[in-house]
């Protein structure tokens, strides 16, 4: 990768900063005024102002961006959450135990947590919430439907599950379940947390302060004030961080983080994640329904020139399934990718029945990666006579249904803490989001293996099983695992960025 | 028609003097050989491209551009590499083929619905006109781009069966939206135009014979039109232009494989920018240039015809 | 020599001027010299193209941006040489004592400002005098042009003011500064003919008290003969003659002039006396200079020296100056115009041919769009009365002359008989059948039978047909012909109005504005129609050209026995023309009878006036003209009675305004309208017609 960056080496921070002040201000409609109104840009010792795209919603229920997650982890807390090597961490839950037969979880609620309003937390708090949930039927209650919750001794949660489910404990750590005070109100509105920082003020669209809850059971913050500011896009977030108006940034595309890193005055940071971008056929319908012709994109495809031109060598490498070196010992580290071979990919086609090759339209999410993920998938499959038109699709309208029924198509898939949850919703036979109609006999026995068993020698070995169909003939490509990046300007440290970037806590924030 | 040859001769006659008169004036004179050397690329540009293929990623990265005006070299890669690989001299060579086509396809239907249009309100008069001319304003009173994006999304939206006529409409959508854009403006035109003709002598001439109405407005005074016609439609091509890189910059009729300069512009923007700033600033150059020459050539067609009449 | 010079107000020897065209200069004025004494009116006559706009324009030094006056050129006002003078210089000049009368006055006035605040302006910068002595000069003023209520015009502005109005406040503005000079270019020109009369009057009673020298430009010799002192003749830049007037209308010695003189229509001479003459051929180009006179082309006496040495302009007895080489001859005699194949018409009026055409009671009313008042107070307003009961007739082979000034309602008239326009009321018939309304309406057939020579020769053609494109149309539309067949008639026709094969293939673009005519008459006739509607067909042309057409609309209907009807303003035009006369006034008929007959009293008062009116090119006969007071009332609210009895001068008391005047008539197909019974007015009125002798 370094001889690309060479190409483009002697860009001192004068040179960078005068494209990149030409480009920021070439963008259309970029520079968001409210935020900055009223900002010196200078910085102010113990306030740490972070750079967010503007939250839609911060009801719990329906809340998923980082902005908005970003918002609800600051002021409430989780039972528990993970780190960014997927590692549970204890949260409100300080302890649990599992029983021997995984059918019964006991959670420890710690005793030295308070809200806001002085009051104390208590299971009665954390049973309310999940009850809030289950009845709100949205992805939550998907989640947690099938276990019973209650009240223990000694402020424990008690939770019986029907089947055995070695990832069960990440489910709660599940960006929604935050955890409310029994009985709260305008949810949504009103933020009554147990988390490091009251809300002070929002604005919606413009920005959101906070200060340090200083009776906070993780310890005060070491930061005295919080500031989130709200930018309509991300190159004006950008531009503030650059200009100094805002010290953190989390989420930059990989260009601009490219230019970060190499600008001695501000710190990059990056950490894979298991978010990927796949290509998939649907193997239920002609051509995808025929192995060969699958094989044959997998043949046409370099997914390393992929990730290495759109990803700009950030992340990692895929290899055709959601599971990445993110997940650790359950990756097919070893297992080699067939080298890209176009010529056999045609004789594959001719074999399938297809001697010209195929005509077919490739759908595409209009935002991020996608559309350059598409322009290079096209040029290469050019080259053993597939031949696609990309339709660029409105993401929102992509995502709401023609995601699941097109034959072609692009999608994003973000991270998640394990690997099941892409297996159960997408991969299993008749799965909710089975974008491709795949249905492997096999493949399904090893997922509802993986499900169940706590053995995790049994696992893993199920797991890689999985990878090496789904690398040999499954309806996916996944050329590449994209990474979380975080710019943070001079004197800001102890920030641990997390694969969700709205997961990042900033208590452990130090500016000076 | 007897004397065929002569009356072909005299058209043939005055089409070069009209050229010679364009390329009297030094503004006009260089605003022709832009539009017409954009028009040599558009036709020839795949012969003339050194990467015929507009998504051909064969090379590497992010390459700065080596051509050296004062040296007259183009090197390799004269207008650099973007971030995919791609040879963007190549692809704004192949660029010009789609803008001129749609930009130009566009305007040609406009003007002749748009004449037609106008002839009829110009001549009928009356009740037709006014409502008409009403449905003619409130379409001129909205904003072009807001009224193509409208448009645009009217017809991306109805769900076609591939391969039938009326899903090619949809893939020519952009180019639809241009016709329908400028058909009132046409109208409009043409419509002054004939109100003025109609009060001429051998209007009345035609009338007194008994002419029918199509063969009065199309025989008589369609000529008399044709001037001011012209004029205006080399006015709409360069609108025309400016408006299907606009829409090409909103991602409307691009796709991420075509070198659709309005949409290499939004493409390169932003982050990229800082990386390839050319694989914007080439296209940008493109557009304006045209747009520029266009101008400059129909202000010079405004110029023969009005001194002529 | 001093002494003269010391007399003369204007000298001017040797002016060349030349326009740049294209990059070239080319010389549109040669050699062209005037010495102007102080209280003279020197005419100055020339075609369009002759040039005289552009000396005008020189004489005030206000020469176009691609204009100049080339070098040897002499230009002297009082004594001081103004050949090269700045605008600063003659910015002065302008304000006072050079002063100019445009041709179209109300260009002429800022139309955003009132009359009296233009006036007083001008007043105030050239006399240095305050605004009350102003106004009251401007007042004075407009009480010597004659304008009807002085402060009343004083607030007004111009767009409400008559074209008669309007020039008269133009001259107002001129002459209020009392300037030496005064240059008049076409003052009349687009005016009425009784108007014309008025202001003709007016510039020279104004001028005989000053001293100011008056230049006045025109094309029409008669107004020279009426007007001026000396004339100058201007042809394609150049002077042809130039001599008092008395002596140049008595005898001309160039050719062109006597071609001029004889092609202009007398009243009470018609086409049954003698054909007009005429002068062939048209202008040369500016760019085709040579060494030869510049009307070797056209005229009838030339010689081979005349292509091979340009005339000089010789000064000859008795202060006149002639360019061309056979003055003399001219002079003794011994030269006289080759006479054209059949100067007469051949045959004679069949005075009980068919009736080809009938207009009963025709009617046409404009309503008028009621104004906020009328829809509130719920009155309907009064429509325009364009065309107001009219009947006519006309027989096979007959021209009937329908005159009538602007406002009179003729062009109404004749776009209701075509069918352009809806009648109102009344009946057409045509060849005794009903015929309808519109053209839509109408059958081929009928189309075929009518129709129509327009005015405006340079609109009447689409310039983007060639001539035989034009031509064949109508032979293939309304007589049915195959091309070939058209093809071959379009030949004819082209010959049988004088155009030479050649023209088939040509452009309206190419042609001269007496070809163009032709054409549009060789295109109504394509039809064979039973009726041609001429509606002021010569009044767009020049002179020499008018009485070619002339002739041609006269032999066409010899050989063909096509029936015209002949709408003009001028009445000399028709008079000659025509076979029958109609004379209309706001909408209505007031006298009709035979072409000879009108000429002689008794006429009706409007005629009278319209006859005196004419500027006859004759200088002597300068006899008390009858002057019409005031305008012609709006078509809206026509007067009560006899519509005439606002002007009339012969009005005889209050049965003119109560009751309409009945038609009179002398037994013999002459017919009047008035309350005066026809013996009366016959002894009352003095024959206005002049027979004179010309060379």
């Amino acid at each position: 990768m370094s001889n690309k960056n060479s190409q483009i080496a002697g860009l001192s921070r004068r040179n960078f900063l005068k494209i990149f002040a030409a480009g920021a201000a070439g963008t259309v409609g970029s520079i968001a005024l409210g935020p900055l109104a009223g900002i010196t840009g200078a910085q102010e010792p113990g306030t740490l102002r972070v750079a967010w795209l503007t939250p839609a919603t911060l009801d719990p229920r329906s809340a998923s961006g980082d902005s908005e997650i970003a918002l609800l982890n600051a002021v409430y807390d989780y039972l528990i959450n993970t780190d960014s090597a997927s590692n549970l961490v204890p949260a409100l839950a300080s302890s649990w135990e599992v029983s021997e037969d995984g059918l019964t979880y006991t959670l420890q609620i710690r005793e030295d947590a308070t809200f806001h309003d002085g009051s104390a937390l208590t299971v009665d708090d954390v049973l309310w919430t999940i009850n809030w949930h289950i009845e709100a039927e949205g992805t939550v209650a998907g989640l947690l439907s099938s276990a019973t919750f209650e009240a223990g001794e000694g402020n424990t949660l008690v939770i019986t599950l029907a089947e055995t489910n070695p990832d069960f404990l990440f489910n709660l750590t599940d960006n929604k379940l935050v955890i409310l005070k029994s009985g709260a109100e305008a949810i949504g509105e009103e933020f009554n947390g147990t988390g490091a920082f009251v809300l002070e003020e929002y604005l919606p669209g413009s920005r959101a302060t906070f200060t340090a809850n200083e009776s906070y059971w993780d310890g005060a913050p070491s930061i005295s004030r919080l500031e989130f500011i709200f930018f309509d896009d991300q190159q004006a977030g950008i531009a503030a961080i650059q200009g100094g108006s805002a010290d953190v940034i989390l989420r930059l595309d990989n260009a601009s983080f490219l230019g970060f890193s190499g600008d001695t005055n501000f710190t990059a940071t990056d950490i894979p994640t298991s978010g990927h971008h796949l290509v998939r056929i649907r193997a239920d319908i002609e051509p995808g329904n025929d192995v060969r012709v699958r094989q044959a994109f997998k043949l046409a495809t370099d997914r390393q020139a992929i990730w290495e031109r759109i990803q700009l060598g950030f992340g990692a490498v895929g290899k055709d399934s959601p599971i990445g070196p993110a997940f650790g010992a359950y990756f097919i580290d070893d297992v080699a990718v067939p080298p890209r071979d176009a010529a056999a990919a045609a004789i594959l086609l001719e074999e399938a029945g297809y001697p010209d090759g195929l005509d077919m339209t490739l759908h595409v999410p209009n935002s991020g990666n996608f559309p350059d993920l598409a322009a290079t998938l096209a040029a290469q499959w050019e080259e053993a006579g597939i031949r696609v038109e990309i339709q660029l699709e409105d993401e929102n309208a992509y995502y709401a249904e023609d995601w699941l029924t097109t034959t072609l198509g692009v999608t994003g898939w973000g991270a998640r803490p394990f690997p099941q949850f892409y297996f159960d919703v997408a991969y299993e036979s008749g799965s909710v989001w089975n974008e491709s109609h795949y249905s492997n006999d096999r493949v399904d026995e090893l997922i509802a293996i993986a499900r169940t068993s706590v053995d995790q020698e049994e696992r893993t070995a199920a797991y890689r099983e999985i990878q090496q169909i789904m690398l040999d003939e499954g309806p996916i490509i996944v050329p590449y695992f994209f990474a979380q990046f975080m710019v943070t300007g001079a004197g800001v440290e102890g920030l641990e960025l997390q694969p969700f970037a709205g997961r990042t806590r900033f208590n452990t924030a130090v500016v000076s | 028609m007897n004397n065929l040859q002569t009356t072909s001769g005299r058209q043939i006659k005055a089409m070069l003097k009209f050229f010679r008169d364009l390329m009297s004036q030094p503004l006009s004179a260089i605003g022709t050989v832009i539009v017409l050397f954009f028009l040599f690329l558009a036709i020839f540009g795949t012969q003339l491209a050194p990467y015929p293929n507009p998504n051909d990623q064969s090379h590497d990265v992010r390459l700065e551009p080596t051509i050296n005006i004062t040296k007259l070299q183009l090197g390799d890669y004269p207008f650099g590499t973007d971030r995919l690989g791609r040879d963007v001299f190549s692809r704004v060579i192949l660029g010009t083929s789609s803008i001129f086509r749609t930009a130009g396809l566009g305007t040609l239907i406009a003007v002749i619905f748009g004449t037609i249009l106008g002839l009829f309100m110009g001549y009928s008069g009356g009740l037709i006109d006014e409502i008409l001319g009403r449905i003619i304003d409130a379409m001129l009173a909205l904003p072009a781009l807001l009224l193509a994006l409208v448009l645009i999304g009217i017809v991306q939206n109805l769900d076609f069966e591939p391969g039938t006529w009326q899903s090619s409409l949809g893939d020519n959508a952009v180019l639809l939206v241009i016709a329908i854009l400028y058909v009132p403006i046409v109208a409009r035109v043409v419509r002054s135009t004939t109100l003025d003709i109609k009060t001429r002598e051998f209007v009345e001439a035609a009338i007194i014979r008994g002419e029918n109405a199509s063969y009065i407005m199309f025989r008589e005074i369609l000529p008399s039109v044709i001037p001011s016609l012209v004029v205006e439609a080399s006015l709409r091509f360069s609108y025309a232009i400016f408006l299907v890189a606009s829409l090409g910059f909103l991602g409307f009729g691009a796709s991420p494989t075509s070198p659709d300069w309005g949409y290499m512009v939004n493409d390169n923007r932003g982050g990229f920018y800082a990386l390839t700033p050319w694989a914007l600033e080439y296209p940008a150059m493109a557009i304006a240039l045209l747009v520029i020459g266009v101008n400059l050539m129909s202000d010079g067609i405004k110029r023969i015809v009005q001194k002529g009449d | 020599m001093q002494d003269k010079e010391k007399n003369l107000l204007l000298e001017v020897d040797a002016l060349n001027i030349s326009y740049k065209i294209k990059g070239d200069w080319i010389r549109a004025v040669s050699d062209f010299c005037m010495e102007l004494k102080p209280g003279q009116i020197y005419g100055l006559v020339g075609e369009s193209g002759s040039g005289k706009s552009t000396i005008a324009q020189a004489l005030m030094r206000y020469l176009s941006a691609n204009g100049r006056i080339d070098h040897g050129s002499i230009l002297n006002f009082m004594g001081d040489d103004l050949t090269y003078a700045n605008p600063a210089q003659m910015r002065s000049l302008w304000t006072q004592k050079i002063k100019f009368v445009p041709q179209n006055a109300g260009a002429a006035l800022n139309p955003s400002m009132k009359i009296g605040k233009q006036m007083t302006e001008i007043v105030k910068h050239a006399l240095n005098i305050n605004g009350k002595e102003a106004q009251k000069l401007v007042i004075e003023m407009f009480n010597k042009v004659q304008l009807v209520d002085p402060e009343k015009v004083y607030e007004r502005y111009p767009h409400e003011l008559s074209g008669g109005m309007q020039q008269r406040v133009v001259i107002a503005m001129a002459l209020i500064t009392d300037p030496e000079l005064l240059i008049m270019d076409e003052p009349t020109t687009g005016l009425d003919v009784t108007t014309e009369a008025v202001i003709l009057d007016l510039v020279r009673n104004l001028i005989a008290e000053r001293d100011t020298g008056v230049v006045y430009i025109t094309h029409n010799l008669g107004v020279v003969a009426q007007l001026c002192e000396r004339v100058l003749v201007l042809y394609a830049g150049e002077v042809m003659e130039d001599a008092a007037v008395n002596q140049l209308f008595s005898q001309a010695f160039h050719p062109y002039t006597i071609g001029l003189l004889n092609s202009i229509p007398r009243p009470g001479i018609t086409k049954r006396d003698s054909l007009l003459q005429s002068i062939q051929g048209s202008p040369p180009s500016l760019r085709e200079r040579k060494d030869a006179c510049v009307f070797v082309d056209r005229c009838p006496f030339v010689i081979d020296k005349c292509h091979d040495i340009k005339p000089g302009l010789e000064k000859i007895a008795d202060n006149r100056l002639v360019r061309c080489h056979r003055w003399e001859e001219i002079e003794a005699g011994e030269l006289s115009f080759k006479t054209e194949e059949a100067l007469t018409i051949n045959h004679e009026l069949n005075e009980q041919s068919e009736t080809i055409m009938r207009v009963d009671e025709i009617a046409k009313h404009f309503p008028v769009q009621r104004s906020i008042q009328n829809a509130l107070s719920g009155k309907e307003p009064p429509p325009i009365r364009a065309v107001d009961g009219i009947n006519l007739s006309i027989r096979q082979g007959h021209t009937l002359g329908l005159v009538g000034e602007s406002g009179s309602g003729k062009t109404t008239l004749s776009r209701v008989i075509i069918g352009l326009q809806e009648r109102t009321s009344g009946k057409i018939e045509l060849l005794g059948m009903d015929i309808r309304n519109t053209v839509r309406e109408r059958s081929p057939d009928v189309l075929a039978k009518i129709q129509m020579v327009f005015q405006n020769p340079q609109n009447s053609l689409n310039p983007y047909l060639s001539v035989r494109q034009t031509i064949r149309r109508p032979l293939m539309k309304l007589r049915g012909l195959s091309r070939q067949e058209a093809d071959r008639e379009v030949l004819e026709l082209l010959q049988a109005v004088n155009l030479r094969r050649e023209y088939a293939a040509r452009y309206p673009g190419e042609l001269s504005g007496g070809e163009k005519q032709r054409v549009v008459i060789a295109r109504a006739f394509a039809s064979d129609p039973d009726l041609i509607i001429c509606d002021e067909p010569v009044s767009a042309l020049d002179v020499s050209v008018q009485s070619a057409v002339l002739n041609l609309l006269a032999r066409l209907q010899d050989e063909n026995g096509t029936s015209y009807l002949f709408i003009s303003h001028d009445l000399a035009v028709v008079g000659y023309l025509a076979d029958y006369l109609a004379v209309m006034y706001l909408g209505q008929l007031f006298e009709v009878g035979s072409a000879k007959e009108l000429f002689n009293p008794p006429y009706h008062p409007y005629t009278e006036a319209l006859v005196s009116a004419i500027p006859v090119a004759s200088p002597e006969v300068r006899e008390n003209r009858i002057l019409l007071e005031g305008t012609v009332p709006s078509a809206q609210n026509v007067p009560s009675g006899c519509r005439f009895h606002t002007r009339c001068p012969r009005k005889i008391g209050a049965i003119c305004e109560d009751e309409a005047p009945p038609w009179l008539g002398d037994g013999e197909g002459h017919f009047i309208r008035c309350h005066i019974p026809l013996d009366e007015l016959r002894e009352l009125q003095n024959p206005l017609t002049t027979e004179t002798d010309s060379a």
